[in-house]
């Protein structure tokens, strides 16, 4: 009891104080750690997989050899009649129609000809195949953790009402909730970071004692690691865009089960009515699935769109759909506009509605 | 000067389903700096709404609020570093420890980590400090709330119900804290159903009803004011004496505790006509008014069975 007791102005909270508070609050909680957990135990899993089913060896067995050398040579000889074949084809392709549309791809020795893997195939683990499948596989992940995370920090302030002790240290409430998004943003984003460091590492282990870390046939592409390096940086985003949405949506509905119930009921039901309902509309464009899957595919995706249907000259009718081509970014604006009307409601009900 | 200052201030809650119930209806309320204040009310008369209110957590329909000299809520971050609230039932992180939920809060506001322990010490808690606050018993809850209330070194202490849960020794060591604090330069604004607590501790007390002020000054001079000039007499026969009494014009009941005469300006008229018939008093008393009586009369019929709105 002999505790000093005089009383001291404390400054109201700053900004970094605040930040690095949030920050080890996110980090002390145990969902968080469980999920950095199952992430490196997957990553763990799936090289151990890889590693187990894959070989340095690339020596094709005697007997996958002359079954190699056996359909080469049958290809060899009949590659001649197959070639006269298309050109007798070629003329007489009706008229309105193409000589693709009607006798086939025309010919190719190299393409066509038989290769020794169809026969054993190549076990060498393939690093230009697997690393960006990785970087794809671990940006999923992430973003589902980091909604989960989201979702489970945001609800949790709520349910132990430990929200309610925070506005008595600080009552402003935009900045209370930017500073709280900022370090999940922070967290989220981070943690990605270092999973992919830990998932790139262990597949170029595997890639160096199970194969080869350059391409089996030969070196990487130019722009491989240009490709990987912008997958990265988008499943980066991507995991801090989920985390934000699970954030948002827990803050507005003001607890964890229920913002992990609307997300479930968004994407198992609503998208879907969507599709089913409205197909002529073409709605895939403007649905969240579709959106996340464009965003992080290197190039974007082609979707369906709107279809037309009309009168053929002859009778009947035909419907032809206009496909949409989502590219990452147009993907990307359409998830930062559905982010930011979930989070401007957020923020409408957090700095208007009375806190129990 | 005042720490805190309520003018007609009215809330309504408005719920789905239900009939709006308004929680504060024109309170008026001043809490002068020092010492220590009760706030007093039945359940439901609006006494935490009117924290949550001056608090910033809930938004008042109307009038105004003043706390530290600054309006609340819209100049609340200005003086938020100087208040220590306890609300209701503490509301910490449940899975992690004593010592960590108080140690964010201490990081957020820059305040030395030696604070944290200083204030644990303070309240008892330092041997659990580390033990996960789902853990804790409500009394241990509430220790640690009072803790994180004086973690910034308030200049105004706002508690509601600060002895729920303790034990007697728990509540004991609370009120002498709370006396120690409102000594010293620190004010003390008490929201307490224990009214026994209120008139140990409290310097001055204001009492509430349906979300309206019903009364308020010194505790001594709340009670005065509801003193009912009764008094208590002791005679060797009680029922002649009451026959005497009664028939001299006094209001006399014989409750088993003596002659309790009401309404009696001056307890001489009492012994003079007892004397007067050869009865002689061998004591007489002035009935105490104590604040439960006091409340119960100042919020007679004010719906004390109405739950709390938040």
């Amino acid at each position: 009891m002999s505790t000093d007791l005089t009383p001291q102005v404390t400054r109201p909270n700053r900004a970094l104080p605040h930040l690095r508070s949030e920050l080890a609050r996110l980090t002390h909680r145990r969902l968080y750690r469980v999920i950095v957990v199952l992430l490196l135990a997957g990553l763990t899993l799936v090289s151990v997989v890889a590693f187990a089913t894959s070989s340095k060896t690339s020596r094709i067995p005697p007997d996958a050899q002359q079954q190699y050398e056996r359909a080469a040579a049958s290809f060899d000889r009949t590659f001649p009649n197959v070639v006269r074949e298309y050109e007798r084809c070629v003329t007489q392709v009706p008229e309105g129609a193409t000589p693709d549309d009607y006798c086939g791809p025309a010919p190719d020795r190299v393409q066509d000809a038989p290769r020794p893997e169809w026969f054993y195939p190549d076990k060498r683990y393939d690093a230009t195949k697997n690393l960006p499948a990785v970087v794809i596989a671990v940006s999923v992940a992430a973003a589902l953790l980091a909604f989960v995370l989201g979702a489970s920090s945001g609800g949790a302030e709520w349910s132990s009402r430990s929200m309610t002790l925070q506005l008595l240290w600080e009552p402003r409430r935009l900045r209370l909730l930017g500073i709280k998004w900022l370090a999940l943003v922070i967290v989220t984003v981070t943690t990605m970071i270092v999973t992919l460091v830990v998932a790139l590492a262990l597949a170029w282990l595997t890639s160096v004692l199970r194969g080869t870390p350059d391409a089996i046939d030969g070196a990487f592409d130019p722009g491989f690691f240009t490709t990987l390096g912008g997958t990265a940086v988008r499943g980066g985003a991507f995991a801090a865009i989920a985390g934000s949405f699970g954030y948002a949506i827990a803050m507005l509905v003001r607890n964890t089960g229920a913002a992990l119930g609307t997300a479930f009921i968004y994407f198992a039901v609503v998208e879907n009515a969507v599709r089913v309902a409205l197909p002529r509309f073409g709605p895939e464009p403007f649905l969240l699935g579709s959106n996340s899957v464009a965003f992080l595919v290197p190039g974007g995706l082609e979707v369906p769109g709107a279809s037309t249907t009309v009168s053929e000259p002859g009778g009947g009718l035909s419907t032809s759909v206009d496909m949409v081509q989502l590219t990452n970014l147009r993907s990307l604006t359409t998830l930062l506009v559905y982010l930011a009307v979930v989070s401007v409601a957020a923020v409408w009900s957090f700095t208007r509605r009375d806190v129990a | 000067m005042a720490v805190i200052e309520a003018q007609q201030v009215r809330k309504t809650y408005r719920r789905r389903g239900k009939p709006p119930k308004a929680a504060l209806d024109g309170l008026d309320l001043i809490v002068e700096a020092g010492g220590v204040h009760g706030f007093l009310g039945p359940n439901g008369s609006g006494k935490t709404t009117t924290l949550r209110c001056l608090l910033g957590l809930a938004h008042a329909d109307s009038g105004s609020l003043r706390l530290l000299g600054v309006d609340a809520p819209r100049e609340l971050p200005r003086v938020i570093g100087e208040v220590g609230v306890l609300l209701e039932s503490p509301a910490f992180f449940p899975p992690y420890s004593g010592r960590l939920n108080l140690q964010l809060l201490a990081t957020a506001a820059s305040l030395p980590a030696t604070r944290v322990d200083e204030v644990l010490d303070l309240v008892g808690l330092r041997d659990a400090a580390d033990e996960r606050v789902k853990g804790y018993s409500l009394g241990m809850r509430q220790r640690l709330g009072i803790a994180a209330a004086l973690l910034k070194r308030p200049r105004l202490l706002v508690l509601d119900e600060p002895s729920n849960g303790l034990d007697p020794a728990g509540m004991k060591e609370v009120r002498e804290l709370l006396r120690r604090l409102g000594n010293g330069q620190v004010t003390v604004f008490l929201s307490s159903h224990l009214l026994g607590e209120v008139q140990q501790i409290c310097d001055d007390v204001t009492i509430v009803a349906r979300g309206r002020y019903v009364a308020g000054g010194r505790v001594d001079d709340v009670l005065a004011a509801q003193a009912t000039g009764a008094v208590r007499v002791g005679v060797a026969d009680a029922a002649r004496s009451l026959d005497v009494l009664r028939a001299a014009g006094f209001d006399a009941a014989d409750d088993g505790r003596g002659i309790l005469v009401r309404n009696v300006s001056d307890g001489a008229m009492v012994t003079r006509a007892l004397a007067e018939h050869g009865l002689y008093v061998s004591w007489l008393m002035p009935e105490q008014v104590d604040l439960e009586q006091a409340f119960l009369s100042l919020t007679e019929g004010t719906g004390l069975d109405q739950g709390d709105p938040q």
